[in-house]
């Protein structure tokens, strides 16, 4: 079957009407119960990359009654098998399939939409292909790795209409009892708020080291350059202090993107600037100790590391009240998991939509890049780049390896 | 001190303190807008890519290059993208060099090097969204390695404009290539195209594209794709 | 009900005497709005997205909204829907009438709690007696979908007016009304949730002290104690405090706030005023340390257990010098045990000291403990000392057959958080294997596994969001 062709019984209403060809065997799981919808109407997902949090993903995927858990893939065996063997214990057999490399997950015209969890530099990549081949997304935060990632995950998004949501599921679970005040107009009109994340990426020159585990190195290393193996660059451990991918600038954004995409995505939740991005970042030297300052076009303020103050400290207008809004929630039921099943049955935008995904993520990359060439920046929405900064536009992608574009 | 961090960064390997290249790293952001220093600082690293350095070392002189380089280090950038350990970290310079010189460097190679390495050139092409190259990508898109005739669509798609859009055009009309990835390529000049006030020539691609002979995802984008047009005429 | 069915019939009658709304478009000679007009009843369920992406936008103006609302008679109940949601984001209220008269006409229960959101975006004031109707709503997804657009509406007026129907409505839309109310920040309309917190309804009751909770002040404290002593004991009474409780602590300095309680509390009768004593508690304060430490140690021995009971809710750890002076010299046994128990509960407090104080104060609920029950609490209320000190502490009792399970329950919730388990793998690492071991509980020894391989875990109340 081409694989732009999918017959799927979802696209269509109920009311197509078409008669059933010749008999064929239906089995029970098939046909659904009261817990369980039939086939037809369950999502059929796959999952790539199953490490840590991604297992968290499959888990709260894999436990819904309208999903459908067909396929996985992650480049190291181990991962894969214990994924498997999840699947595999859920259902009581053994039809999942496992995968090590994507492309052929992603070509499987069965599967309608897929989870993502692996290292920040293979999202891209993966998720552009996924919308090519019709699949919706579900991608973890941070969703990119470099500025011009962004814009053409959200064009491969609307140019084929897939429901594709980013991963941050803190934005709407750890800040509202700061969005709630604020929204209903409590504090005025808000002029600044502080993000305290640490600490920024760093180059990874760790030592070759005999491979301990089955791994297809060369694909998990992907678009990023070429380095030995070494436990400690691929880990997926939750540190950020050098103990694994996260702390690394060729795979991820350091604290500025992991913590960074919570407390960013929720600081211009908070101050309702998701649909915007920065104007303008200052570098504050302060006698070797700099913090960033973000102008966004509305005149807020977002501090990264504002010296002496607190995560989320916000600066309203005493005295002032502002018109209340609604805050927007999830829809379905089930968390950010839930809202993206919804959306893909609903094909309605979802409340992490990888386009306001993509504006927390361009202000932790704006400000990597600011300490690195330790200035002041301007930035242009509209076009994606530095404003006449030549050299910092250098800094808006960077060459993937062979074979790898986007 | 800069001399010291250059000695060390000869003998530098993977394992490496990273420490003593701080003065590097330094003077990267210190030159920017210093230009003697910053020529200085070019030289020393262009002079490490052309000596017997590690690979790591190399890969490390390609990264500053990548923010410091100018025309002065395409040569050496060059001749390395034939080189299978080097090439990528060479296009990691040479596809963010806003230099004429660059853009020729990675178009000649794309008729030079092996198959395996121009996939990766074709892609910096597309990221620099090098109009140049049109015509070395047509000539790509019919290639008998697959990878490189996905390459050179997608790059085609990457760059945009009327040209790129005329060569998808007639190559997702001929009866071989990859389809998928060339109407992809073209969906992405068409969004181009619209994105540049051409609303005229996105929507005929458009147009063309939702026919009953294309797939249900590409009538899809093609029906959106007509909806975005017209939604600015009503 | 049959009002409803004719006026829906007439509905259906008149739209079946006007052109249809894709005639309609072509007529127009407008090729966007022929379109999506033709897509909204695509029987593709990612066709018709396509077409209500542009509905909700303003392309078509006005008139392209009446032409998509004039499709939903056509759709079936999925398209309905779908389209219902397209118009409330255009947010033209040009797709009111049509919506309403849905509402009217709909059997379908997911249409029906759609045109209700949809009326959040659309609807007018004069719709909000309707949509408070639907809080108490058979169906659970009409009362949620009011829920949501009542707390959604815009407008000045709109608080005022919710307020004004909370005399008139029935006792099971109230505490809904009240919910909503409070969802909206309301915090004109305190007078209203202060007539409603001593309520003949408990449900009414509760939901006035929460929203009072949420929004009231200083100045709405004593008006609230009515409502705490209204309520009935357990769980109303509980929460109730709770909300008086919030609203103190929203006053910054903390000798104004001693005071503004006792104020409040002196305006009531003597002999209901001890019965607030566990709500002084939750306030806490030096001021009120005092005034409770000597009730808790006096003469009269109802007294001194109302007074215990409120130092055990105190909200820091500063009552537990005073508790443990009771643990160690009252005679009494239960109010011994009354103390101690509040003495654990205030030592595990997460407040301002660091965790190595408050590892010591577990130490010395150790060391004042007199039965395995009162080991077993503290061994489980070490898990909030986040300090590779409080591992050590806890690791020689999985060796001892009365605390083991107890023991390894807190190792694992040590080992939760990473910023000890990382730095400390591998003394983690060892005491994980020895949990997995002896532990009696699937959950521990799965996390216990997770966090050996540098997992994490999620807590699936948290998970939720």
């Amino acid at each position: 079957m081409n694989m732009f062709e999918r017959t799927s019984r979802r696209r269509f209403l109920a009311t197509a009407g078409a008669a059933v060809a010749a008999p064929y065997i239906i089995t029970s799981t098939a046909l659904g119960n009261a817990d369980r919808p039939a086939a037809s109407d369950r999502i059929v997902m796959g999952g790539i990359g199953i490490g840590n949090m991604g297992r968290g993903d499959q888990s709260d995927f894999l436990n819904r009654k309208d999903v459908q858990y067909v396929a996985l893939c992650d480049v190291r065996d181990e991962v894969r098998n214990k994924a498997k063997t999840n699947v595999d214990n859920k259902y009581g057999n053994k039809d999942c399939t496992a995968y090590n490399d994507f492309r052929e997950l992603l070509a499987r015209s069965d599967i309608d939409a897929v989870h993502i969890a692996t290292p920040d530099h293979w999202h891209a990549v993966m998720a552009i292909e996924a919308c090519r081949q019709g699949k919706d997304v579900y991608c973890q935060k941070p969703e990119t790795l470099t500025l011009r990632e962004g814009p053409l995950m959200i064009a491969a998004a609307r140019r084929y209409g897939r429901v594709f949501s980013g991963g941050s599921q803190r934005v709407l679970g750890d800040y509202r009892q700061y969005v709630d005040p604020v929204w209903a107009g409590e504090l005025g009109t808000i002029k600044s708020i502080n993000v305290n994340v640490d600490p920024l990426p760093k180059l990874c020159n760790l030592p070759a080291e005999d491979m301990g585990e089955k791994i297809d190195w060369n694909l998990w290393l992907g678009p990023a350059p070429w380095a030995p193996y070494n436990s400690k660059r691929c880990s997926g451990s939750f540190s950020i202090n050098g103990a694994s991918w996260r702390s690394f600038s060729d795979y991820s954004g350091g604290g500025m993107t992991d913590w960074g995409a919570h407390h960013f995505g929720g600081a211009t939740f908070i101050c309702d600037v998701r649909e915007s991005q920065p104007e303008e970042v200052t570098y504050h030297e302060n006698s070797g100790k700099p913090y960033l300052s973000y102008r966004y076009p509305n005149g807020l303020i977002i501090y990264h590391n504002r010296p002496n103050t607190g995560n989320l400290v916000i600066e309203g207008t005493p005295g002032e009240r502002t018109p209340s809004k609604p805050v927007p929630m999830y829809k379905g039921e089930g968390g950010i998991y839930g809202d993206f099943i919804h959306c893909v049955k609903t094909r309605e935008k979802p409340f992490r939509d990888i386009e306001l995904a993509v504006n927390t993520a361009v202000v932790s990359h704006l400000g990597n890049i600011a300490y690195q060439l330790r200035r002041s920046l301007k930035w242009d929405a509209a076009t994606q780049q530095f404003p006449g900064d030549a050299e910092a536009n250098r800094l808006v992608d960077r060459a993937r390896r062979e074979p790898w574009q986007v | 001190m800069l001399d010291e961090a250059f000695a060390i960064l000869k003998q530098y390997d993977w394992g490496s303190d990273m420490a003593p290249l701080a003065p590097i790293e330094d003077a990267v952001a210190l030159s920017h807008d210093q230009a003697e220093l910053r020529r200085d600082l070019e030289n020393r690293l262009v002079a490490t890519l052309q000596s017997d350095a590690s690979r790591d070392a190399k890969d490390y002189v390609c990264r500053k290059l990548a923010i410091v380089g100018t025309v002065a280090s395409v040569p050496a950038l060059e001749a390395l993208l034939r080189d299978k350990d080097h090439s990528h970290m060479a296009r990691f310079a040479l596809e963010r060099m806003p230099t004429r010189e660059a853009a020729q460097a990675l178009r000649e190679a794309a008729v030079k090097v092996n198959n395996e390495l121009k996939v990766g050139v074709l892609g910096s092409l597309g990221s620099r969204r090098d109009a140049a190259a049109i015509p070395v990508l047509k000539g790509l898109l019919t290639d008998s390695d697959p990878s490189v005739a996905r390459a050179a669509a997608l790059a085609l798609g990457s760059i945009g404009g009327v040209e790129a859009a005329n060569v998808l055009k007639e190559a997702a009309m001929s009866a071989t290539g990859n389809k998928p990835v060339i109407i992809d390529a073209l969906l992405a000049c068409a969004e181009a195209l619209l994105a540049g006030q051409k609303q005229t020539e996105a929507l005929a691609i458009y147009r063309s594209l939702a026919i009953d002979d294309q797939t249900r995802l590409v009538r899809l984008a093609a029906t959106r794709g007509i909806l975005a047009c017209t939604s600015l005429q009503s | 009900m049959l009002r409803r069915a004719v006026f829906g019939w007439l509905i259906l009658g008149s739209l079946v005497l006007l052109p249809s709304a894709t005639s309609i478009a072509a007529d127009m000679n407008d090729e966007f709005l022929q379109l999506v007009v033709k897509l909204i009843g695509d029987s593709d369920r990612e066709f018709r997205a396509a077409g209500l992406d542009h509905v909700r936008t303003p392309a078509g103006g006005t008139e392209g909204t009446k032409l998509f609302a004039g499709r939903l008679p056509e759709l079936d109940s999925e398209g309905q829907t779908a389209l219902v949601g397209a118009l409330a984001d255009r947010g033209d209220s040009a797709a009111r009438p049509a919506i309403i008269a849905l509402l009217s006409s709909s059997t379908d229960e997911s249409v029906r709690a759609a045109t209700i959101s949809a009326l959040g975006k659309l609807g007018k004031p004069a719709d909000l007696t309707l949509l408070v109707t639907y809080l108490s709503s058979k169906s659970g997804a009409e009362q949620a979908a009011a829920r949501a657009t009542l707390t959604q509406m815009q407008g000045e007026t709109i608080n005022k007016a919710l307020a004004a129907e909370l005399p008139s409505v029935s006792d099971a839309i109230k505490p809904a009304l009240i919910e909503v109310l409070s969802a909206r920040r309301a915090g004109n309309e305190l007078p209203a949730f202060l007539a409603a917190s001593v309520d003949e309804n408990a449900q009414v009751r509760s939901a006035a002290m929460a929203a009072l909770g949420q929004l009231g002040d200083a100045d709405q404290l004593a008006a609230m104690i009515p409502g705490i002593l209204k309520a009935q004991q357990g769980g109303e009474r509980d929460a109730a405090e709770r909300s008086v409780a919030l609203v103190c602590l929203r006053i910054d300095n903390e000798d104004q706030r001693g005071a503004k309680l006792i104020q409040a509390l002196n305006a009531v009768d003597l002999d209901k005023r001890d019965q607030l004593l566990s709500l002084v508690g939750r306030v806490g304060g030096k001021k009120l340390i005092d005034f409770v430490g000597q009730i808790a140690t006096g003469s009269d021995a109802e007294r001194r257990k109302l007074g215990i009971d409120a130092l055990s809710k105190w909200p820091d750890a500063s009552t537990a010098d005073k508790l443990l002076e009771i643990v160690n010299s009252t005679n009494d046994s239960a109010e011994r045990s009354q103390a101690f128990q509040g003495y654990v509960k205030i030592a595990a407090t997460r407040d301002q000291r660091n965790d190595r104080q408050r590892l010591d104060r577990m130490k010395q609920a150790m060391q004042a403990a007199k039965s395995n029950e009162e080991q077993l609490l503290v061994i489980n209320r070490c898990r909030t000392a986040y300090d590779v000190e409080t591992l050590r502490f806890v690791l020689p009792y999985v060796d001892e057959a009365s605390f083991d399970q107890a023991a390894c329950e807190t190792i694992v919730e040590l080992a939760h958080h990473r910023e000890i388990r990382d730095p400390n793998k591998a003394e983690f690492g060892k005491a994980l294997d020895k949990v997995i071991a002896v532990s009696k509980n699937p959950e521990a020894i799965e996390r216990a596994n997770r966090y050996k391989r540098g997992e994490t875990w999620e807590r699936k109340a948290k998970s939720a969001n």
